[in-house]
Protein backbone atom coordinates (compact mmCIF):
# COMPACT_ATOMS: atom_id res chain seq x y z
CA UNK A 1 0.00 0.00 0.00
CA UNK A 2 0.83 3.59 -0.92
CA UNK A 3 -0.32 6.97 -0.41
CA UNK A 4 -0.11 9.09 -3.66
CA UNK A 5 -0.80 12.21 -4.91
CA UNK A 6 -2.15 11.86 -8.50
CA UNK A 7 -4.08 13.29 -11.63
CA UNK A 8 -7.77 12.90 -12.72
CA UNK A 9 -7.89 11.23 -16.13
CA UNK A 10 -11.32 11.49 -16.47
CA UNK A 11 -14.81 11.96 -14.76
CA UNK A 12 -17.62 11.03 -16.39
CA UNK A 13 -21.41 10.78 -14.93
CA UNK A 14 -23.25 7.35 -15.71
CA UNK A 15 -26.29 8.33 -14.74
CA UNK A 16 -28.20 10.12 -11.93
CA UNK A 17 -25.59 10.88 -9.49
CA UNK A 18 -23.04 8.26 -10.32
CA UNK A 19 -19.94 8.88 -11.66
CA UNK A 20 -16.86 7.06 -12.74
CA UNK A 21 -13.37 8.66 -11.85
CA UNK A 22 -10.43 7.33 -13.68
CA UNK A 23 -6.52 8.12 -12.12
CA UNK A 24 -3.29 6.51 -12.91
CA UNK A 25 -2.51 4.31 -9.69
CA UNK A 26 0.81 4.30 -7.98
CA UNK A 27 0.88 0.46 -7.26
CA UNK A 28 1.08 -2.15 -10.19
CA UNK A 29 -0.92 -4.69 -8.72
CA UNK A 30 -4.31 -4.90 -7.19
CA UNK A 31 -6.93 -7.94 -6.45
CA UNK A 32 -10.42 -7.80 -7.72
CA UNK A 33 -12.47 -6.54 -4.25
CA UNK A 34 -9.36 -4.23 -2.81
CA UNK A 35 -10.35 -0.37 -2.06
CA UNK A 36 -8.78 2.81 -1.82
CA UNK A 37 -9.02 5.28 0.49
CA UNK A 38 -9.90 8.59 -1.32
CA UNK A 39 -9.25 12.57 0.27
CA UNK A 40 -12.14 14.32 -0.29
CA UNK A 41 -10.37 18.05 -0.02
CA UNK A 42 -12.52 20.77 -0.09
CA UNK A 43 -15.21 23.38 1.92
CA UNK A 44 -17.38 21.56 3.90
CA UNK A 45 -15.34 18.10 3.19
CA UNK A 46 -15.90 15.13 5.88
CA UNK A 47 -12.75 14.96 8.06
CA UNK A 48 -12.08 11.12 7.01
CA UNK A 49 -11.24 9.42 4.18
CA UNK A 50 -13.99 7.95 1.89
CA UNK A 51 -13.16 4.40 1.06
CA UNK A 52 -14.08 2.89 -2.92
CA UNK A 53 -13.48 -0.63 -4.06
CA UNK A 54 -11.50 -0.64 -7.18
CA UNK A 55 -14.00 -0.83 -10.15
CA UNK A 56 -11.88 -1.70 -12.88
CA UNK A 57 -7.10 -2.02 -12.83
CA UNK A 58 -5.11 -2.54 -15.73
CA UNK A 59 -1.48 -2.23 -13.68
CA UNK A 60 0.15 -2.68 -17.34
CA UNK A 61 -1.33 0.38 -18.48
CA UNK A 62 -1.36 2.10 -15.42
CA UNK A 63 -5.29 3.23 -15.04
CA UNK A 64 -7.27 2.47 -12.19
CA UNK A 65 -10.84 3.37 -12.22
CA UNK A 66 -13.86 3.87 -9.03
CA UNK A 67 -17.34 4.38 -9.16
CA UNK A 68 -19.36 5.53 -7.20
CA UNK A 69 -22.90 7.46 -6.13
CA UNK A 70 -23.12 10.86 -4.75
CA UNK A 71 -24.77 10.70 -1.61
CA UNK A 72 -22.98 12.87 1.00
CA UNK A 73 -20.67 15.98 1.05
CA UNK A 74 -17.48 13.95 0.03
CA UNK A 75 -18.85 12.15 -3.53
CA UNK A 76 -20.38 15.37 -4.03
CA UNK A 77 -16.68 16.87 -4.16
CA UNK A 78 -15.48 14.11 -5.92
CA UNK A 79 -18.28 14.21 -8.50
CA UNK A 80 -17.33 17.80 -8.91
CA UNK A 81 -13.56 16.91 -9.79
CA UNK A 82 -12.12 17.91 -13.90
CA UNK A 83 -9.40 16.23 -15.56
CA UNK A 84 -6.31 17.78 -14.04
CA UNK A 85 -7.41 17.86 -10.61
CA UNK A 86 -5.88 16.02 -7.87
CA UNK A 87 -7.02 13.03 -6.16
CA UNK A 88 -4.66 11.99 -2.82
CA UNK A 89 -4.95 8.55 -2.44
CA UNK A 90 -4.44 5.15 0.13
CA UNK A 91 -4.05 1.93 -1.44
CA UNK A 92 -4.38 -0.98 -2.44
CA UNK A 93 -6.05 -1.63 0.79
CA UNK A 94 -7.42 -4.98 2.10
CA UNK A 95 -8.43 -8.32 1.33
CA UNK A 96 -9.82 -9.10 -2.10
CA UNK A 97 -12.07 -11.78 -3.59
CA UNK A 98 -10.14 -15.06 -4.29
CA UNK A 99 -11.70 -16.89 -7.54
CA UNK A 100 -12.54 -20.59 -6.75
CA UNK A 101 -12.15 -23.37 -8.85
CA UNK A 102 -15.48 -24.22 -9.58
CA UNK A 103 -17.13 -25.31 -13.05
CA UNK A 104 -19.80 -21.52 -12.68
CA UNK A 105 -19.07 -18.40 -10.93
CA UNK A 106 -22.45 -16.55 -10.11
CA UNK A 107 -21.41 -12.82 -9.58
CA UNK A 108 -23.95 -11.05 -7.79
CA UNK A 109 -24.17 -6.73 -7.64
CA UNK A 110 -26.87 -4.79 -5.85
CA UNK A 111 -27.07 -1.17 -5.82
CA UNK A 112 -23.43 0.30 -5.79
CA UNK A 113 -22.12 -2.83 -4.79
CA UNK A 114 -21.67 -3.60 -8.37
CA UNK A 115 -18.90 -1.28 -8.30
CA UNK A 116 -15.95 -4.00 -7.87
CA UNK A 117 -17.77 -6.84 -9.32
CA UNK A 118 -16.58 -5.58 -12.58
CA UNK A 119 -12.75 -5.92 -11.95
CA UNK A 120 -14.16 -9.84 -10.49
CA UNK A 121 -15.86 -10.28 -13.72
CA UNK A 122 -12.44 -9.26 -16.04
CA UNK A 123 -10.58 -11.31 -14.16
CA UNK A 124 -12.85 -14.47 -13.94
CA UNK A 125 -13.33 -14.65 -17.49
CA UNK A 126 -10.15 -14.87 -18.13
CA UNK A 127 -9.92 -18.20 -16.33
CA UNK A 128 -12.20 -21.00 -16.41
CA UNK A 129 -15.87 -21.80 -16.31
CA UNK A 130 -18.77 -20.23 -17.31
CA UNK A 131 -19.48 -17.06 -15.42
CA UNK A 132 -23.29 -15.17 -14.86
CA UNK A 133 -23.48 -11.80 -13.39
CA UNK A 134 -26.45 -10.80 -11.59
CA UNK A 135 -27.03 -7.01 -11.51
CA UNK A 136 -29.46 -5.75 -9.49
CA UNK A 137 -30.90 -2.18 -8.37
CA UNK A 138 -34.05 -0.11 -7.21
CA UNK A 139 -34.10 1.28 -11.03
CA UNK A 140 -32.76 0.98 -14.68
CA UNK A 141 -30.94 4.38 -14.52
CA UNK A 142 -28.44 2.57 -11.30
CA UNK A 143 -27.56 -0.08 -13.43
CA UNK A 144 -24.45 2.35 -15.16
CA UNK A 145 -22.08 -0.46 -16.99
CA UNK A 146 -24.23 -3.13 -17.71
CA UNK A 147 -22.81 -3.33 -21.03
CA UNK A 148 -19.40 -3.32 -19.90
CA UNK A 149 -20.31 -6.48 -18.18
CA UNK A 150 -21.86 -8.29 -20.84
CA UNK A 151 -18.11 -8.98 -22.16
CA UNK A 152 -17.25 -10.81 -18.89
CA UNK A 153 -20.61 -13.33 -18.85
CA UNK A 154 -24.23 -13.43 -19.15
CA UNK A 155 -25.57 -10.50 -17.32
CA UNK A 156 -29.39 -11.52 -15.49
CA UNK A 157 -31.00 -7.79 -14.63
CA UNK A 158 -33.63 -7.14 -11.87
CA UNK A 159 -34.96 -4.33 -10.76
CA UNK A 160 -37.35 -3.18 -7.83
CA UNK A 161 -39.68 -1.21 -10.61
CA UNK A 162 -39.14 -3.09 -13.33
CA UNK A 163 -37.19 -0.75 -15.63
CA UNK A 164 -34.63 -3.33 -16.32
CA UNK A 165 -35.01 -7.01 -16.21
CA UNK A 166 -37.06 -9.01 -14.25
CA UNK A 167 -39.62 -6.73 -11.69
CA UNK A 168 -37.92 -8.55 -8.30
CA UNK A 169 -35.23 -8.74 -6.15
CA UNK A 170 -31.60 -10.08 -6.95
CA UNK A 171 -32.43 -13.43 -5.19
CA UNK A 172 -35.59 -14.60 -7.55
CA UNK A 173 -32.95 -15.02 -10.73
CA UNK A 174 -30.16 -16.18 -8.27
CA UNK A 175 -31.95 -18.66 -6.48
CA UNK A 176 -33.22 -19.62 -9.90
CA UNK A 177 -29.56 -20.06 -11.09
CA UNK A 178 -28.55 -21.91 -8.36
CA UNK A 179 -31.38 -24.40 -8.69
CA UNK A 180 -30.39 -25.45 -12.39
CA UNK A 181 -26.86 -25.19 -12.01
CA UNK A 182 -25.20 -28.78 -12.94
CA UNK A 183 -22.78 -28.09 -9.78
CA UNK A 184 -22.25 -25.87 -7.51
CA UNK A 185 -21.29 -22.66 -8.46
CA UNK A 186 -18.83 -20.11 -6.63
CA UNK A 187 -20.95 -16.72 -5.81
CA UNK A 188 -19.35 -13.45 -5.49
CA UNK A 189 -21.30 -11.23 -3.58
CA UNK A 190 -20.99 -7.26 -3.03
CA UNK A 191 -24.15 -4.85 -2.17
CA UNK A 192 -26.24 -3.47 0.36
CA UNK A 193 -26.62 -6.11 4.00
CA UNK A 194 -30.10 -6.70 3.25
CA UNK A 195 -29.00 -8.57 0.18
CA UNK A 196 -26.20 -10.16 1.05
CA UNK A 197 -27.13 -11.76 4.07
CA UNK A 198 -29.89 -13.24 1.75
CA UNK A 199 -26.86 -14.35 -0.74
CA UNK A 200 -25.29 -15.67 2.22
CA UNK A 201 -28.75 -17.95 3.31
CA UNK A 202 -29.09 -18.57 -0.65
CA UNK A 203 -25.61 -19.91 -0.85
CA UNK A 204 -25.59 -21.76 2.35
CA UNK A 205 -28.76 -23.81 0.68
CA UNK A 206 -27.49 -24.47 -2.48
CA UNK A 207 -24.20 -25.27 -0.87
CA UNK A 208 -22.15 -22.56 -3.20
CA UNK A 209 -18.88 -21.58 -1.98
CA UNK A 210 -19.90 -18.06 -0.91
CA UNK A 211 -17.77 -14.77 -0.97
CA UNK A 212 -19.39 -11.21 0.23
CA UNK A 213 -17.91 -8.11 0.66
CA UNK A 214 -18.53 -5.44 2.93
CA UNK A 215 -18.94 -2.10 3.83
CA UNK A 216 -18.24 -0.69 7.30
CA UNK A 217 -17.91 3.01 8.62
CA UNK A 218 -13.86 3.07 8.38
CA UNK A 219 -11.72 5.77 9.63
CA UNK A 220 -7.64 4.41 9.32
CA UNK A 221 -8.22 1.94 6.21
CA UNK A 222 -5.14 -0.03 7.36
CA UNK A 223 -6.00 -1.76 9.93
CA UNK A 224 -5.23 0.08 13.12
CA UNK A 225 -8.13 2.14 14.93
CA UNK A 226 -10.22 -0.80 14.81
CA UNK A 227 -12.58 1.37 14.01
CA UNK A 228 -14.66 -0.81 10.95
CA UNK A 229 -15.61 -3.70 13.30
CA UNK A 230 -18.01 -6.68 11.53
CA UNK A 231 -19.16 -9.44 14.13
CA UNK A 232 -17.61 -13.10 12.89
CA UNK A 233 -18.17 -16.56 14.02
CA UNK A 234 -15.11 -16.97 15.66
CA UNK A 235 -13.88 -18.56 18.89
CA UNK A 236 -10.73 -16.11 19.00
CA UNK A 237 -11.82 -12.72 18.46
CA UNK A 238 -15.73 -11.37 18.18
CA UNK A 239 -15.26 -8.92 15.56
CA UNK A 240 -12.62 -8.62 12.60
CA UNK A 241 -11.40 -5.77 10.58
CA UNK A 242 -13.47 -5.14 7.15
CA UNK A 243 -10.64 -2.61 6.01
CA UNK A 244 -7.93 -4.92 6.41
CA UNK A 245 -9.37 -8.67 7.13
CA UNK A 246 -11.97 -7.60 4.68
CA UNK A 247 -13.60 -6.26 2.91
CA UNK A 248 -14.34 -9.52 1.02
CA UNK A 249 -15.14 -12.25 3.85
CA UNK A 250 -16.33 -15.63 3.35
CA UNK A 251 -20.15 -15.82 3.77
CA UNK A 252 -20.31 -18.39 6.45
CA UNK A 253 -18.36 -16.74 8.43
CA UNK A 254 -20.56 -13.77 9.16
CA UNK A 255 -22.62 -13.23 11.97
CA UNK A 256 -25.89 -12.15 9.91
CA UNK B 1 17.48 18.15 15.72
CA UNK B 2 14.19 19.35 18.73
CA UNK B 3 15.55 17.19 21.03
CA UNK B 4 12.86 17.27 24.71
CA UNK B 5 13.83 15.83 27.47
CA UNK B 6 10.39 14.18 29.18
CA UNK B 7 10.92 13.50 32.86
CA UNK B 8 14.37 11.91 32.16
CA UNK B 9 13.31 10.42 29.12
CA UNK B 10 15.11 11.48 25.55
CA UNK B 11 13.10 11.72 22.54
CA UNK B 12 14.67 12.93 19.50
CA UNK B 13 11.83 14.93 18.47
CA UNK B 14 8.70 16.03 20.15
CA UNK B 15 6.40 13.58 17.58
CA UNK B 16 4.58 11.22 19.22
CA UNK B 17 1.40 8.87 18.45
CA UNK B 18 -1.84 9.45 20.53
CA UNK B 19 -2.99 5.58 21.52
CA UNK B 20 -5.42 3.97 19.75
CA UNK B 21 -4.68 5.85 16.34
CA UNK B 22 -1.38 4.31 15.35
CA UNK B 23 -1.97 0.60 16.74
CA UNK B 24 1.41 -0.85 17.72
CA UNK B 25 3.21 0.92 14.23
CA UNK B 26 3.12 -1.76 12.60
CA UNK B 27 0.98 -0.54 9.46
CA UNK B 28 2.71 3.07 9.71
CA UNK B 29 6.00 1.54 8.84
CA UNK B 30 4.76 0.83 5.21
CA UNK B 31 4.62 4.38 4.99
CA UNK B 32 7.64 6.15 7.08
CA UNK B 33 10.38 4.79 9.21
CA UNK B 34 8.91 4.98 12.38
CA UNK B 35 12.61 6.16 14.00
CA UNK B 36 11.98 9.52 12.87
CA UNK B 37 9.10 9.86 15.30
CA UNK B 38 10.37 11.20 19.13
CA UNK B 39 8.14 8.22 20.35
CA UNK B 40 5.82 5.56 19.70
CA UNK B 41 2.16 5.41 21.91
CA UNK B 42 0.97 2.35 21.45
CA UNK B 43 -2.62 1.17 21.38
CA UNK B 44 -4.09 0.90 24.70
CA UNK B 45 -3.67 -2.39 26.09
CA UNK B 46 -5.86 -4.00 28.90
CA UNK B 47 -4.57 -7.02 31.33
CA UNK B 48 -6.96 -9.46 28.72
CA UNK B 49 -8.35 -9.05 25.82
CA UNK B 50 -11.13 -6.58 24.87
CA UNK B 51 -13.89 -7.01 22.45
CA UNK B 52 -14.49 -4.03 22.19
CA UNK B 53 -18.43 -1.80 21.30
CA UNK B 54 -20.91 -2.90 18.95
CA UNK B 55 -20.30 -1.34 15.83
CA UNK B 56 -20.84 1.26 14.04
CA UNK B 57 -17.35 2.48 15.71
CA UNK B 58 -16.92 5.49 13.33
CA UNK B 59 -18.24 8.52 12.43
CA UNK B 60 -17.47 11.97 11.16
CA UNK B 61 -18.54 15.33 9.92
CA UNK B 62 -16.09 18.19 8.58
CA UNK B 63 -14.72 18.65 11.62
CA UNK B 64 -13.97 15.98 12.87
CA UNK B 65 -14.63 12.57 14.21
CA UNK B 66 -16.59 10.14 16.49
CA UNK B 67 -15.30 7.05 17.37
CA UNK B 68 -16.38 4.28 20.15
CA UNK B 69 -14.44 1.23 19.47
CA UNK B 70 -14.31 0.13 23.30
CA UNK B 71 -10.62 -0.21 24.15
CA UNK B 72 -10.91 -3.08 21.79
CA UNK B 73 -7.06 -5.27 22.43
CA UNK B 74 -5.81 -8.25 22.62
CA UNK B 75 -4.26 -8.15 26.03
CA UNK B 76 -1.20 -7.77 27.85
CA UNK B 77 0.58 -10.75 26.95
CA UNK B 78 0.21 -10.38 22.85
CA UNK B 79 1.38 -6.78 23.57
CA UNK B 80 4.43 -7.89 25.02
CA UNK B 81 5.04 -11.03 22.66
CA UNK B 82 4.16 -9.15 19.18
CA UNK B 83 3.86 -5.16 19.89
CA UNK B 84 7.34 -4.61 21.53
CA UNK B 85 9.90 -7.04 19.04
CA UNK B 86 8.45 -5.43 15.90
CA UNK B 87 8.83 -1.71 18.13
CA UNK B 88 12.52 -2.83 19.03
CA UNK B 89 13.64 -2.69 15.58
CA UNK B 90 13.13 1.43 15.29
CA UNK B 91 15.24 3.95 16.84
CA UNK B 92 12.33 5.46 18.88
CA UNK B 93 10.89 5.46 22.31
CA UNK B 94 7.84 3.77 23.14
CA UNK B 95 5.17 4.19 25.41
CA UNK B 96 2.71 1.18 26.73
CA UNK B 97 -1.05 3.14 27.34
CA UNK B 98 -2.58 1.30 29.72
CA UNK B 99 -6.58 0.53 31.37
CA UNK B 100 -7.68 -1.49 33.79
CA UNK B 101 -11.17 -1.95 35.78
CA UNK B 102 -9.71 -0.47 39.37
CA UNK B 103 -6.53 0.51 40.52
CA UNK B 104 -5.19 -2.92 40.95
CA UNK B 105 -5.08 -3.69 37.47
CA UNK B 106 -3.57 -0.65 36.52
CA UNK B 107 -0.87 -1.61 39.20
CA UNK B 108 -0.84 -5.64 37.78
CA UNK B 109 -0.13 -3.89 34.20
CA UNK B 110 2.50 -1.42 35.29
CA UNK B 111 4.39 -4.31 37.09
CA UNK B 112 4.05 -6.89 34.11
CA UNK B 113 5.18 -3.77 31.72
CA UNK B 114 8.00 -2.36 33.63
CA UNK B 115 10.39 -5.60 33.09
CA UNK B 116 10.51 -5.59 29.55
CA UNK B 117 13.39 -3.43 28.77
CA UNK B 118 11.89 -2.36 25.53
CA UNK B 119 9.65 -0.70 27.08
CA UNK B 120 10.52 3.14 27.97
CA UNK B 121 7.57 4.61 29.75
CA UNK B 122 3.77 4.22 30.45
CA UNK B 123 0.70 6.27 30.06
CA UNK B 124 -2.20 5.49 32.04
CA UNK B 125 -5.54 5.90 30.06
CA UNK B 126 -8.05 7.48 32.76
CA UNK B 127 -9.92 9.24 30.07
CA UNK B 128 -11.24 6.91 27.74
CA UNK B 129 -14.98 7.81 26.85
CA UNK B 130 -15.95 4.55 25.78
CA UNK B 131 -15.48 1.89 28.77
CA UNK B 132 -17.50 2.59 31.58
CA UNK B 133 -15.99 2.10 34.99
CA UNK B 134 -17.81 0.77 38.53
CA UNK B 135 -20.30 2.49 40.65
CA UNK B 136 -21.29 4.67 37.48
CA UNK B 137 -18.06 7.16 38.85
CA UNK B 138 -17.77 8.05 34.89
CA UNK B 139 -14.08 8.27 33.62
CA UNK B 140 -11.17 7.88 36.18
CA UNK B 141 -9.86 10.80 35.45
CA UNK B 142 -13.41 12.77 36.75
CA UNK B 143 -12.38 12.13 40.32
CA UNK B 144 -9.00 13.72 41.71
CA UNK B 145 -8.84 11.35 44.52
CA UNK B 146 -9.46 8.01 42.09
CA UNK B 147 -7.25 9.23 39.99
CA UNK B 148 -4.62 10.25 42.53
CA UNK B 149 -4.78 6.11 43.41
CA UNK B 150 -4.65 4.57 40.26
CA UNK B 151 -1.49 7.33 39.36
CA UNK B 152 0.14 6.08 42.87
CA UNK B 153 -0.80 2.52 42.30
CA UNK B 154 0.72 2.54 39.15
CA UNK B 155 3.79 4.13 40.08
CA UNK B 156 4.72 1.70 42.78
CA UNK B 157 4.92 -0.98 40.30
CA UNK B 158 6.47 0.81 37.49
CA UNK B 159 10.43 1.65 36.78
CA UNK B 160 9.75 3.50 34.04
CA UNK B 161 8.38 7.28 33.76
CA UNK B 162 4.74 7.60 34.34
CA UNK B 163 2.25 9.64 31.98
CA UNK B 164 -1.46 9.94 33.14
CA UNK B 165 -3.57 11.04 30.41
CA UNK B 166 -6.33 13.23 31.38
CA UNK B 167 -9.85 14.26 30.13
CA UNK B 168 -11.12 18.14 29.67
CA UNK B 169 -14.37 16.60 30.24
CA UNK B 170 -14.11 17.89 34.44
CA UNK B 171 -14.74 20.90 36.70
CA UNK B 172 -11.37 21.83 37.13
CA UNK B 173 -8.54 20.03 35.04
CA UNK B 174 -5.65 22.08 37.68
CA UNK B 175 -7.15 20.10 40.19
CA UNK B 176 -7.14 16.96 38.74
CA UNK B 177 -3.31 17.83 36.97
CA UNK B 178 -2.28 18.63 40.82
CA UNK B 179 -3.60 15.56 42.28
CA UNK B 180 -1.65 13.45 39.60
CA UNK B 181 1.52 15.18 40.10
CA UNK B 182 0.99 14.72 43.88
CA UNK B 183 0.49 10.87 43.28
CA UNK B 184 3.64 10.86 41.82
CA UNK B 185 2.99 11.46 38.23
CA UNK B 186 5.99 12.30 36.01
CA UNK B 187 3.78 14.17 33.63
CA UNK B 188 0.87 14.65 32.02
CA UNK B 189 -1.31 13.54 28.39
CA UNK B 190 -3.68 16.55 27.89
CA UNK B 191 -6.07 15.62 26.26
CA UNK B 192 -8.03 12.46 25.54
CA UNK B 193 -11.16 12.50 22.99
CA UNK B 194 -14.07 14.57 24.20
CA UNK B 195 -17.07 12.89 25.16
CA UNK B 196 -19.65 13.21 22.83
CA UNK B 197 -22.57 12.04 20.42
CA UNK B 198 -23.56 12.53 16.96
CA UNK B 199 -27.09 11.93 15.77
CA UNK B 200 -28.45 10.52 12.44
CA UNK B 201 -31.94 12.54 11.96
CA UNK B 202 -32.73 9.92 8.98
CA UNK B 203 -32.78 6.60 10.83
CA UNK B 204 -33.48 8.76 14.64
CA UNK B 205 -30.68 6.84 15.88
CA UNK B 206 -26.75 7.21 17.22
CA UNK B 207 -24.56 7.65 14.63
CA UNK B 208 -22.56 5.41 16.77
CA UNK B 209 -23.63 2.31 18.00
CA UNK B 210 -22.74 2.80 21.87
CA UNK B 211 -24.86 5.50 21.58
CA UNK B 212 -21.71 8.34 22.30
CA UNK B 213 -18.31 8.04 21.72
CA UNK B 214 -14.97 10.15 21.71
CA UNK B 215 -14.97 13.26 19.95
CA UNK B 216 -11.38 13.91 18.02
CA UNK B 217 -9.90 16.15 15.24
CA UNK B 218 -9.45 20.19 14.20
CA UNK B 219 -12.23 20.73 16.11
CA UNK B 220 -11.26 20.12 19.50
CA UNK B 221 -8.05 21.92 19.15
CA UNK B 222 -8.87 24.87 20.76
CA UNK B 223 -10.00 23.21 23.94
CA UNK B 224 -7.45 21.06 24.21
CA UNK B 225 -5.10 24.47 23.56
CA UNK B 226 -6.43 25.93 26.65
CA UNK B 227 -6.23 22.54 29.01
CA UNK B 228 -2.42 22.76 28.00
CA UNK B 229 -2.36 26.25 28.86
CA UNK B 230 -4.25 26.25 32.52
CA UNK B 231 -2.23 22.83 33.51
CA UNK B 232 1.07 24.77 32.53
CA UNK B 233 0.66 27.01 35.07
CA UNK B 234 -0.66 24.93 37.27
CA UNK B 235 1.59 21.67 37.55
CA UNK B 236 6.03 21.50 37.23
CA UNK B 237 5.05 18.38 35.52
CA UNK B 238 5.80 17.89 31.40
CA UNK B 239 3.11 17.83 29.33
CA UNK B 240 2.50 16.41 26.73
CA UNK B 241 -0.32 17.97 24.37
CA UNK B 242 -2.78 16.44 22.08
CA UNK B 243 -6.08 17.01 20.45
CA UNK B 244 -6.90 18.07 16.75
CA UNK B 245 -3.14 18.21 15.89
CA UNK B 246 -3.54 18.27 11.66
CA UNK B 247 -0.40 19.78 10.96
CA UNK B 248 3.09 21.20 12.57
CA UNK B 249 1.68 24.65 12.98
CA UNK B 250 -0.89 22.89 15.16
CA UNK B 251 2.08 21.11 17.32
CA UNK B 252 4.21 24.35 17.45
CA UNK B 253 0.94 26.02 18.99
CA UNK B 254 0.70 23.39 22.12
CA UNK B 255 4.31 23.94 22.64
CA UNK B 256 3.96 27.48 23.21
CA UNK B 257 1.02 26.81 25.48
CA UNK B 258 3.76 24.90 27.61
CA UNK B 259 3.90 21.12 26.22
CA UNK B 260 7.12 19.68 25.86
CA UNK B 261 5.80 17.06 23.14
CA UNK B 262 2.71 16.00 21.24
CA UNK B 263 0.96 13.32 20.34
CA UNK B 264 -0.95 12.95 16.67
CA UNK B 265 -3.70 11.22 16.59
CA UNK B 266 -6.74 11.50 14.00
CA UNK B 267 -4.87 13.22 11.22
CA UNK B 268 -2.99 9.73 11.26
CA UNK B 269 -6.00 8.42 9.94
CA UNK B 270 -6.50 11.39 7.24
CA UNK B 271 -2.53 11.93 6.52
CA UNK B 272 -0.91 8.74 7.17
CA UNK B 273 2.35 10.34 6.96
CA UNK B 274 1.31 12.70 9.51
CA UNK B 275 3.66 12.28 12.26
CA UNK B 276 6.67 12.11 9.61
CA UNK B 277 5.55 15.10 7.90
CA UNK B 278 4.65 17.03 11.73
CA UNK B 279 8.25 16.19 13.11
CA UNK B 280 10.04 17.95 9.73
CA UNK B 281 7.82 20.99 9.64
CA UNK B 282 9.02 21.23 13.82
CA UNK B 283 12.24 21.09 12.60
CA UNK B 284 12.31 23.60 10.38
CA UNK B 285 9.87 26.04 12.00
CA UNK B 286 12.93 26.41 14.98
CA UNK B 287 15.96 26.36 12.12
CA UNK B 288 13.90 29.34 10.76
CA UNK B 289 13.41 31.19 13.90
CA UNK B 290 17.23 30.36 14.81
CA UNK B 291 15.82 28.35 17.79
CA UNK B 292 17.82 25.52 19.43
CA UNK B 293 15.95 24.54 22.17
CA UNK B 294 12.43 23.78 22.72
CA UNK B 295 12.79 25.57 26.49
CA UNK B 296 13.13 28.82 23.90
CA UNK B 297 9.36 27.87 22.62
CA UNK B 298 7.70 25.91 25.57
CA UNK B 299 4.96 28.13 27.12
CA UNK B 300 6.33 31.38 25.37
CA UNK B 301 2.72 32.52 24.95
CA UNK B 302 2.95 36.45 24.95
CA UNK B 303 0.04 37.36 26.88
Amino acid sequence: MKNFKTEVLENIKLGRDIFRIKFKPQFAVARPGQFVEVLCAGAGAPFLRRPFCIHRFDGEKGICEILFRRVGRGTEILSNLKQGDMLDITGPLGKGFEPQAAQHHFIAGGGMGIAPLLFLAEELYGKCGSVKIFLAAKTAAEIPCQDIFKQFGEVILSTEDGTAGEKCLIDTPLERALKTAPAAPAIYACGPHGMLRCVAALGAKYKAHTQVSLEENMACGLGVCQGCAVEVKNKDTKYKMVCKEGPVFNAEDIVW
Amino acid sequence: MVKVNLAGLELKNPVMSASGTFGYGEEFAEFFDLSLMGAVVCKTITLKQREGNKPPRIADFSGGMLNSIGLENKGAEYFVQTALPFLEKYDTKVFASIAGNDAGEYGALAARLSAEPRMHAIEINLSCPNVTHGCGRGLFCQNAQTSAQIVAAVKAAAKKPVFAKLSAMVSDITQIARACQEAGADGLTLINTLPAMMVDLKTRKPAVGNASGGLSGGCIKPVALKTVWDVYRAVKIPIIGSGGIMNANDALEFILCGASAVQIGSANFVNPLACKEIAEGIEEYFQKNNLRDITQLRGQLKI
